[in-house]
């Protein structure tokens, strides 16, 4: 503090009438709070503690590449095994879908009902396998990959990347639909079309004869 | 004008005719007649045609990729044909009245013997054939969609049961509607915002989530209600036993608003000027 | 049209009468657009119904033909009460002032489905569709009846209010937007319905030329009421207005022809027509002579006229004359 800043500290105490006694015991009242309230808050942090410690778990995604056709269901399966000497807490397991080829994102909520799932504890060098199922829905190659997260705090395991070659397979005719598809608006837009121009010759003619003023009667 | 006046087979009996011609069937016919064959309900049937196709191909493509069940697309192509099928009779009857008072052509028809209830049976009937004719568009549709008796069955009972009590209810209060306007625009935006005031609210996230209110709004409104029909007997395949609850609105609009359409018609005014 | 009181007892026993109201009112919210009118028009007479805009005409046509209801009074058709509209409108043909028409129809096909209206089975409506196109010019008109010009519609429009040959036949300005044939065709065979069908016409019309010539009743309406009616020649006579007669003299002959002239009683007024130096037109005044005492006096005078021509009071100017205000109660003057 420089010391034209120490002169105007003391003239602020003088002022407000605050003496250097006073502000020695608010720092001990201070300090004995502070003191007095850590082993409490220590107590509660303990997982805090834990979260310190780094995530030993593996995660495998199976298969490392497949294709699949597109409209078709591929079975996925993440085994996470603890690596650990310690049982894990609870996880959570979350599935991704990424595009690597494209600036356009992926909604992974199109290709699986759910995008998380809970993992009970493992115990040590215990594993265990969720199989998963998705369903692609636009055709090319996609990268998966789970990761495996405390509910809460850091730490997190990440899986291999699966890839995944999504085959298109859109056919001209799905479901038969398309001949019915066709015929039924040129059907009936052709009889529309009909009726259009029978009604554009009538006014034609009708023109002709108004023009005649029908029978030579002259009104 | 160079012929005598004709005294062959007509005569001033016609005139001394006294007692109420029950015409509805004439009324009916030439309604039917103006509809079909001046384009009017061709062009209405070609737009719900065109939706309907693509719908149906889009519907089929992402069922044929697993997207859609084939019950979902079934119940897809079969609300959209309730909702525009009903659409479009319910644009025709709001016409029927308010369309002849705005063409000045509706004067001529009150000075016949006809008795008003006739002329708006006559003209409900010849736009109820807008449904109709929605209906045999969309039953192929729904067939090769199905690919199954059963949810044909259940598609086709949804469409004549549900979707014609659901046109019935909407076709009438256009007609009801058209019978107090004064003009086509007002009949229209009227026939439209009734329709929208009823479907509006069990649209909204807020009612639909509400275990208490948004079911009683959606049986409440007999369009909702018969979409909602479809949906459940169709996609959810919940028994027919369980929806008849869905068949009281449509139900009973469609007997109070044709009894409405046919009592305002009794006062059916000319409306305009002196 | 008799403006006797209508007695209940006459009127039953008279089936003469074709169109009988007493105290016929209509109103729109608070507005009286037809005021306690009382009329009688006999069958087989052409009635005209004379006004200016907003007199009540079209209300009155409406009232009689049960498109508006009566607020007030009572009304009659060939001896049907307006509370029976189904026979009143079983006898009568009506042609509104603003009649539309479904463009997308043919005019046999209108024709057929107004006949089938009024009760004929199919056949009979299209023999007489057939019969009516024929009697109107439009027998070979296939096209549809957006292509008819104002005068094919007109004439349309008259052959579907005939369709059911009518006893009463209310006509709201049929020959608005016609050209002076077309007019003079539609007259024509008005006077011959009422001649040789007997065909009672209630004619709506601001053609006074026309109904003079072929209306053998007029009323004339103005502000929901009947100011005047009788026959053409009552109506003048009562009117008040005046008679013309234009004389041309040879210029330098002008001041004393106007000396002359405004020594005569006869002359109520006297102007010059500038267009055509030497014309002078003397309104007439019925009451202290006419046009031949004006003319007598200039022969008397040495004024010999080159021109001389007399035109009575018209229907217009007794139009104007009443519609004007000049003569309020005419009506109780007329007819009676």
């Amino acid at each position: 503090m420089s010391l034209v800043h120490r002169r105007v500290g003391r003239r602020a105490l003088r002022e407000t009438g605050m003496s250097l006694g006073t502000i020695v015991v608010a720092a001990l009242f201070l300090a004995l709070v502070m003191t007095g309230s850590r082993p409490a808050a220590a107590g509660t942090a303990m997982p805090q503690q834990d979260e310190a410690v780094p995530l030993e778990v593996a995660v495998v995604l199976e298969p490392p590449s497949t294709s699949v056709v597109l409209g078709d269901r591929l079975e996925l399966n993440i085994t996470v095994a603890n690596d650990g000497a310690a049982a894990t807490p609870p996880l959570v397991l979350h599935l991704d879908v990424l595009d690597p080829d494209s600036d356009g994102s992926v909604d992974p909520e199109d290709w699986t009902t759910t995008l998380t799932r809970p993992i009970a504890e493992i115990p040590p060098g215990g594993s265990t396998d969720v199989p998963w199922t998705i369903q692609p829905i636009s055709a090319g190659t996609f990268t998966v990959y789970a990761v495996v997260v405390r509910p809460t705090g850091p730490g997190l395991s990440v899986s291999n990347v699966t890839e995944v070659t999504v085959e298109d397979q859109r056919s001209l005719n799905p479901g038969n639909i398309l001949p019915l598809a066709i015929a039924a608006p040129v059907l009936v837009g052709g009889a529309l079309a009909l009726q259009l121009t029978s009604v554009r010759r009538s006014e034609r003619r009708g023109r002709g004869t108004s023009a005649e003023d029908a029978e030579g009667v002259i009104i | 004008m160079t012929a005598a006046v004709p005294t062959g087979s007509t005569s001033r009996g016609f005139a001394g005719q006294t007692r109420p011609v029950a015409r509805w069937t004439v009324i009916a016919r030439q309604e039917l007649m103006d509809l079909w064959a001046g384009g009017k309900g061709l062009s209405i049937l070609f737009g719900f045609t065109l939706v309907l196709s693509i719908l149906a191909y889009l519907a089929s493509a992402d069922a044929g990729i697993n997207l859609l069940d084939a019950r979902e697309s079934v119940g897809l192509v079969v609300t959209t044909s309730i909702a525009l099928g009903t659409l479009g009779a319910m644009v025709v009857s709001a016409d029927a009245i308010s369309g002849e008072r705005e063409r000045d052509t509706l004067e001529a028809l009150l000075v016949t013997p006809v008795p008003r209830r006739h002329i708006v049976v006559g003209k409900l009937l010849a736009a109820t054939t807008v449904w109709v004719a929605t209906l045999v568009v969309a039953l192929p549709f729904a067939a090769v969609m199905a690919g199954g008796p059963g949810v044909m069955g259940d598609a086709v009972t949804v469409l004549l049961v549900s979707g014609s009590l659901s046109a019935a209810a909407l076709t009438s209060l256009g007609l009801a509607i058209s019978s107090v306007a004064m003009s086509n625009r007002t009949s229209l935006v009227v026939s439209l915002a009734v329709l929208l005031a009823l479907a509006a609210p069990s649209q909204l996230p807020a009612v639909r989530s509400s275990t208490t209110l948004g079911p009683i709004l959606i049986k409440l409104n007999p369009l909702s209600a018969s979409l909602r029909l479809a949906d459940n007997v169709l996609v959810r395949q919940e028994p027919w036993s369980d929806q008849m609850v869905y068949l009281i609105s449509p139900a009973l609009a469609a007997v109070v608003f044709t009894v409405a359409a046919v009592r305002l018609a009794r006062r059916l005014e000319l409306g305009g000027s002196r | 049209m008799n403006e006797s009181g209508l007695d209940g007892r006459v009127r039953r026993a008279d089936r003469s009468l074709a169109v009988v109201t007493e105290n016929l009112s209509v109103v729109y919210g608070g507005f009286t657009a037809v005021d306690r009118v009382s009329i009688q028009v006999e069958r087989g007479s052409i009635c005209g119904l004379l006004g200016p805009n907003g007199a009540g005409k079209t209300s009155m046509i409406r009232a009689l033909t049960t498109i508006v209801p009566a607020a007030e009074g009572t009304a009659t058709i060939v001896g049907h009460p307006l509370t029976d509209p189904v026979a009143v409108r079983s006898n009568i043909g009506v042609l509104p002032e603003s009649n539309g028409y479904p463009g997308a129809q043919t005019a046999l096909t209108y024709l057929r489905f107004y006949g089938q209206l009024y009760g004929m089975d199919v056949a009979d409506a299209e023999g007489r569709a057939l019969d009516l196109l024929q009697q109107f010019g439009l027998s070979n008109v296939p096209s549809r009846i957006s292509t008819f010009s104002r005068g094919m519609r007109q004439r349309l429009g008259l052959a579907r209010a005939l369709i059911h040959d009518p006893a009463v036949l209310f006509l709201d300005e049929p020959t608005l937007g016609l050209d002076p044939a077309g007019k003079e065709e539609i007259m024509v065979e008005l006077a011959r319905l009422a001649v040789e069908r007997g065909t009672t016409i209630f004619l709506c019309t601001h053609l006074l030329d026309e109904v003079e010539r072929i209306c053998d009743q007029v009323a004339i309406m103005n502000r929901g009421r009947v100011v005047a009616e009788g026959t053409v020649d009552e109506i003048i006579n009562s009117s008040g207005a005046d008679s013309f007669a234009r004389i041309r003299v040879r210029p330098e002959a002008i001041p004393l022809a106007d000396e002359v002239l405004r020594g005569t009683e006869a002359a109520r007024a006297i102007s010059f027509d500038n267009s055509r130096p030497g014309d002078l037109i003397v309104t007439i005044d019925s009451d202290h002579g006419s046009a031949a005492t004006t003319l007598r006096a200039l022969l008397d005078a040495g004024v010999e006229p080159q021109a001389f021509d007399f035109r009575g009071a018209r229907l217009s100017d007794a139009f104007m004359a009443i519609t004007s205000g000049r003569t309020d109660d005419i009506k109780e003057g007329v007819g009676s």
